[in-house]
C-alpha cells in the first residue's frame, strides 16, 4: 500500500508541472474598459454581446459607441479570449466584422501590436473594450481602466 | 445620388490626403474586394461553352464622422466602367432608432441585407438566389433603392428588429408615388432569424424599369416575403430559406402574379471547408410582359473554401432549367478575395 502511495505521490509531483506547462503561455487574460463605463464587471455572454455589439451597440449609462480592440497579430491572448468567449475562430472573428462593417458601415475593431498599446486606447476612449495579459495588470495600469472580468 | 457619392468619396480621400484632417484618417477604413470566376457549360444541345470571367473590383469606404454619424460608400469598377452600389449617411440616434439616407439595399428578405452583390468573399455562393440577383444577372428585384430608411435592432428579449425604407422603387421618373418597404424580424437565438418584408410600388405610364422596359400604362406591384436565417457566429450548420409573391396590378393586362423561393444549407466539416446546397425557384404568369422574364429553375451542390478571411475558393456543380436556354448543367469555380 504505501508503495503504491509513493508512486501516486511520484505521478503527481512530475504530472502537475507538465499539465501547467500546456497551458497557453499567455496565461489568464483580463477584459477591459475605460474608467469613465459604469459597470463594474461582466459575465463571460455579456461580454461576447458587447464584444461583438449584437445586444448593444452603445454603452448603457455613457450612451458611446462601443469599440471593441483587438490584437493586431496573432498571439495567446487573442487565442484566449477568442476561444474562450467568443467561441469563434479568427477567421470567423474577422469575416463577422467584416460583414458588420458592409451592412450597416459598423466600425471594425482597433488592432494593436501590444497590451501596453491596449491599454493607452481604452484609457483613453471611453467606448472601448479590450482584453490584456493579466501580468500586464500593475498597480499604474489599474489607475488607467477598469477590469470586468478575468479568465 | 451618383454626385453625393462622388462627392463623399473626393472628401474621403482629401481628408486622407492631408493631415489637417487626421481624424478622418482615423475614423476611415478602406477595403478592396474583388473576384475572378471560370465557367465550363453544356446546354441542352450538347453545346459546350467555357468562360473565364473578371469580376468586379469593389472599395468599400466606411467612416465614423462622430459619434453617431457613420458614412459609407461602395463604389465598383467594372471592365465597363464605375458604378455607385451604395452611398449611405446614417445617424444613429439610439440603438432601435437610426436614420438612413442614400443608395441603400432594399430591405426585402435576410439575404439581401446579409449578403453583397459584389462582395463574393462574403457571400455562401458563387450567385445569389436568382430572384435577387443583380438585374445584369437576370434578377428579379429592385435589390437597392435611393431613399430615407428608419430602423433599429435588438428591441425587447426577442431581440426585434425592424425596416421601413420610402424610395424610389423601380420608377426613375418623378411622376410615380414614393415606394414604401418594410422589413420586421426576430433574434430569438443567436444567429437564428426570423422575418417578413413587404414593398408596395405605385409606376405611373413611362417609367422606365430597371431593364430598360417603358410601362405602357400605371402599374400597381405589390410584393410580400417571408424569411428565415440561421448563419454565422462560429456554428457548423447555416440555412436559409425565403419565400416570395409579386402582385402585379394594369388596367388592361389585370392581374399577374410571380412567385419563387430558395433554400439553402451549408455544413462546416473541417475548419476552413463547408459543402452546401441551393435550390432556388421561380414562377412568372404568362401575362406579366415588363419584367422580361423568364421561369427558372436551379440546383446546385457546392463546396467552399476559407483561406483565412480574406480569401475563398467556390466549387459548384449547376443543373439550371430556364425559359430562355432550357437546360443548362454549368460547372464554377470562384475565387474571391479582400484586401
Amino acid at each position: 500500500m504505501k508503495i503504491i502511495l509513493n508512486i501516486a505521490c511520484l505521478v503527481l509531483v512530475f504530472t502537475v508541472p507538465v499539465f501547467s506547462l500546456m497551458q497557453p503561455q499567455g496565461g489568464e487574460i483580463a477584459v477591459i474598459v475605460n474608467k469613465g463605463n459604469p459597470i463594474t464587471s461582466l459575465s463571460v455572454s455579456e461580454i461576447k454581446l458587447y464584444y461583438l455589439r449584437k445586444l448593444k451597440k452603445r454603452w448603457p449609462g455613457i450612451n458611446k459607441n462601443i469599440r471593441p480592440v483587438d490584437r493586431k497579430n496573432k498571439c495567446s491572448e487573442q487565442d484566449s479570449f477568442y476561444s474562450q468567449i467568443l467561441g469563434m475562430s479568427s477567421t470567423e472573428v474577422e469575416t463577422y466584422f467584416m460583414n458588420k462593417q458592409l451592412q450597416n458601415a459598423e466600425r471594425p475593431q482597433d488592432k494593436f501590436s501590444s497590451d501596453s498599446e491596449v491599454i493607452n486606447f481604452v484609457g483613453q476612449e471611453p467606448g472601448a473594450i479590450g482584453f490584456i495579459n493579466v501580468r500586464s495588470l500593475t498597480a499604474e495600469v489599474k489607475e488607467k481602466i477598469k477590469v470586468v472580468n478575468i479568465l | 445620388m451618383k454626385k453625393l457619392g462622388v462627392l463623399s468619396i473626393y472628401l474621403i480621400l482629401v481628408g486622407w490626403k492631408y493631415s489637417a484632417a487626421q481624424g478622418v484618417l482615423d475614423n476611415t477604413q478602406v477595403r478592396f474586394f474583388a473576384n475572378t470566376d471560370y465557367f465550363l457549360e453544356k446546354d441542352s444541345a450538347n453545346k459546350t461553352t467555357s468562360t473565364f470571367n473578371l469580376g468586379k473590383l469593389e472599395m468599400l469606404l466606411t467612416s465614423q464622422i462622430s459619434d453617431k454619424i457613420s458614412l459609407l460608400a461602395e463604389p465598383i469598377f467594372s471592365e465597363t466602367g464605375f458604378s455607385l452600389a451604395r452611398v449611405m449617411i446614417t445617424y444613429a440616434v439610439k440603438d432601435n432608432l437610426k436614420l438612413s439616407a442614400g443608395k441603400l439595399y432594399t430591405p426585402i428578405g435576410l439575404w439581401n441585407t446579409t449578403f453583397y452583390h459584389n462582395v463574393k468573399l462574403l457571400t455562401p455562393t458563387i450567385n445569389q438566389p436568382a430572384i435577387i440577383s443583380e438585374p445584369d444577372e437576370s434578377g428579379v428585384l429592385d435589390n437597392k433603392d435611393t431613399g430615407l430608411q428608419l430602423s433599429g435592432e435588438n428591441i425587447s428579449k426577442a431581440r426585434i428588429g425592424y425596416k421601413f425604407l420610402v424610395g424610389n422603387g423601380y420608377s426613375t421618373t418623378k411622376t410615380s408615388d414614393i415606394t414604401t418597404t418594410y422589413n420586421v424580424f426576430v433574434e430569438p437565438i443567436d444567429n437564428f432569424k426570423i422575418g417578413v418584408s413587404g414593398r408596395l410600388d405605385n409606376l405611373s405610364a413611362g417609367s422606365l424599369t430597371p431593364r430598360g422596359d417603358f410601362l405602357t400604362e400605371n402599374t400597381m406591384l405589390n410584393l410580400m416575403n417571408a424569411s428565415i436565417m440561421y448563419y454565422g457566429g462560429g456554428n457548423k450548420f447555416e440555412f436559409a430559406s425565403e419565400f416570395y409573391k409579386i402582385s402585379t396590378k394594369q388596367t388592361t393586362a389585370g392581374t399577374g402574379n410571380i412567385s419563387a423561393y430558395f433554400i439553402y444549407a451549408g455544413y462546416k466539416i473541417a475548419k476552413n471547408l463547408t459543402p452546401y446546397v441551393l435550390y432556388n425557384k421561380l414562377n412568372y404568369d404568362s401575362n406579366i410582359s415588363w419584367f422580361n422574364i423568364n421561369n427558372y429553375t436551379g440546383s446546385t451542390i457546392g463546396v467552399r473554401y476559407n483561406f483565412g478571411a480574406l480569401s475563398v475558393l467556390k466549387l459548384e456543380a449547376q443543373f439550371l432549367d430556364a425559359d430562355q436556354f432550357k437546360k443548362l448543367n454549368r460547372f464554377g469555380l470562384q475565387w474571391a478575395i479582400g484586401f
